[in-house]
């Protein structure tokens, strides 16, 4: 599974100020001048350092909070049978945290959304057979309008999934929402929001997700094989 | 000043100064007048000549002697018995002189300036009239140009620290940067350079004493990185400045200073010998409120020197807002 991330940079002007003190050189024929001085004087320059905002990312961490090389989702293997079936799965767990770090850089909240990494038009894909993951024609057991030829359709159910929050300055999920329970629906529902931030969440934020629902319609007299589907998470600042 | 924010820093300035100059006793250097500008014009006495070659007026730093000629009022006495002009080394005179047909001519208000001009007015005291010292002092050179002119000139005796840009002109608004660092949430390091090209440090010893010492302190040790939203600290030591600690406030972060691979170019006909850079560190409330940057011992006089590439290294806590924050800092020379 793949993720993208986007960046989002915030930049803001300095100011300054200082005193100098009085620079005025003597004349050279001052040099024999005596004198027991004691002398104080300064330069107050302002430092300056602009903390840019971050980069909000999305990613899929283990519980150590590394990057999971290849993440996957897998889902309950299930026999071919002639009759339309489902099969179930979970997206995100203690090993494989669904993650969106916000440093600063989405301050009017953002959105988490799951979509098909080839697009609406791709298929799980065998060695040697394809079904679809978004017509839900018949509840996904028949093959619609859509451009291809092929049966199924996955829904994703977020809202029995987890929100934690893991940074260090809070602790808090208010303005951290899941998303709700839908089906892709090629032309109409291309991606799925997952989780998602209003602007009263922190600007600052870290945390994760686990436990979304995930099933897939199987279509009557399917090959056994097993399937993949590239799917891509994607944040956006809103 | 030419801002609010000048006018705020004078405050610290005027603090620092106030000891600029303290007791000195000089060794005479005199100045004689200009053989063309050396006459004042007296609003009841008509033009008063201090260049008269049989009047030998001198301007030392202390005093003025010799005599001024008034072709209506005869001889002015500058140095007479128990009175005379006095001369404060930097060009304020004062003191009465005597005028034969005048009687006490008090010429307080009167200055010198660098470029060896008289400007303001002496007051006969009899009768309270002026004697002008300078056609400047009410516009009316364009009419008759005149003025009273010395070779001396007023002695500055100057320890001084400046920010000056390539050409050698002070900076209005130096700010020494520290690179910009994207907000994470992990402490990080952001490092800067005190000293650039078009900001340059510059030390101006123009005293005798060859030995002072270059600092940089907070304005304050409680000062906080501040920007409009949030705040870090620069002098907390805790966790290498990644934690807050035991001082006062309630933020992370720690600010270092390293003199030690700085550039210091001397002016042309002046070495650096007697000064060493400070090493580096790091500052800690209460412990290093101030880091000396130079230091010199035996460092040539009436020279100037210009500090270059000093290295800072900020460490900025995590989850720092993102924002522009400012430190206000000071750099602070003494004389040893």
């Amino acid at each position: 599974m793949q993720h993208n991330f986007l960046v989002y940079s915030l930049w803001i002007i300095f100011s300054t100020a200082i005193v100098l003190a009085p620079l005025t050189l003597s004349n050279d024929n001052r040099k024999n001048f005596v004198k027991q001085n004691f002398a104080l004087a300064a330069a107050t320059p302002q430092f300056q350092q602009t903390i840019t905002a971050g980069t909000l990312l999305t990613d899929i961490r283990d519980n150590s909070r590394v990057t999971v090389a290849s993440p996957t989702v897998a889902m309950s293997a299930i026999n071919a049978s002639f009759g339309c079936a489902s099969t179930t799965g979970t997206f995100g767990s203690s090993t494989q945290r669904i993650y969106v770090d916000n440093p600063s850089a989405a301050n009017n909240g953002w959105t988490l959304s799951l979509a098909a990494t080839g697009g609406v038009t791709s298929l799980w894909t065998s060695a040697s057979s394809t079904f679809d993951f978004n017509d839900p024609t018949t509840s996904g057991c028949a093959d619609g309008g859509d451009a291809d030829t092929k049966i199924g359709d996955m829904t994703l159910n977020p809202t029995v999934g987890t929100i934690t929050a893991d940074y260090t300055t809070g602790s808090s999920i208010v303005g951290i929402s899941k998303g709700a329970q839908a089906s892709f629906n090629e032309g109409t529902v291309n991606s799925i929001t997952i989780m998602s931030a209003a602007n009263t969440a922190s600007s600052t934020w870290r945390g994760y997700m686990t436990g979304i629902g995930v099933v897939q319609t199987i279509p009557a007299e399917q090959q056994a094989q097993a399937y993949t589907l590239g799917m891509t998470l994607t944040v956006v600042a809103n | 000043m030419q801002n609010q924010q000048r006018r705020y820093f004078l405050l610290v300035l005027i603090f620092c100064m106030f000891g600029l100059i303290s007791g000195f006793t000089a060794l005479a250097t005199t100045g004689t007048i200009d053989s063309v500008y050396k006459y004042a014009w007296g609003e009841n006495t008509g033009w008063i000549n201090f260049g008269n070659s049989y009047g030998n007026v001198q301007v030392g730093d202390e005093s003025l002697t010799g005599y001024a000629w008034s072709n209506n009022f005869g001889w002015i006495n500058l140095h007479p018995t128990l009175a005379g002009v006095t001369n404060n080394l930097d060009g304020q005179l004062g003191g009465y002189a005597w005028g034969e047909n005048l009687g006490w001519i008090d010429f307080t208000g009167v200055t010198i300036a660098s470029s060896g001009e008289f400007f303001g007015y002496a007051t006969i005291s009899s009768t309270n009239s002026h004697i002008n010292f300078n056609c400047s002092n009410n516009n009316a050179c364009s009419s008759s140009d005149y003025r009273v002119k010395t070779s001396w000139q007023p002695l500055v005796m100057f320890l001084g620290v400046d920010i000056i840009n390539a050409s050698s002109t002070p900076v209005d608004n130096p700010a020494f940067t520290i690179n910009n660092a994207p907000a994470k949430f992990n402490c990080q390091a952001a490092t800067g350079t005190l000293g650039v090209v078009n900001q340059k440090i510059r030390i101006t010893n123009t005293t005798i004493n060859p030995a002072w010492t270059l600092t940089l302190a907070a304005v304050s040790t409680s000062s906080l990185w501040t920007s409009a939203s949030s705040t870090f600290d620069f002098n907390d030591p805790t966790s290498a400045g990644c934690s807050d600690g035991a001082d006062q406030d309630t933020v992370a972060g720690q600010l270092s200073i390293s003199p030690t691979n700085a550039t210091l170019t001397p002016k042309n006909t002046c070495d650096s010998a007697g000064i060493s850079l400070g090493n580096s560190s790091n500052f800690s409330q209460g412990f290093v409120d101030n880091i000396t940057l130079v230091t010199a011992t035996g460092a040539g006089t009436n020279c100037y020197w210009d500090i270059t590439g000093i290295s800072m290294s900020q460490k900025v806590p995590l989850e720092q807002q993102s924002g522009l924050y400012n430190l206000a800092m000071t750099l602070t020379i003494v004389a040893n």
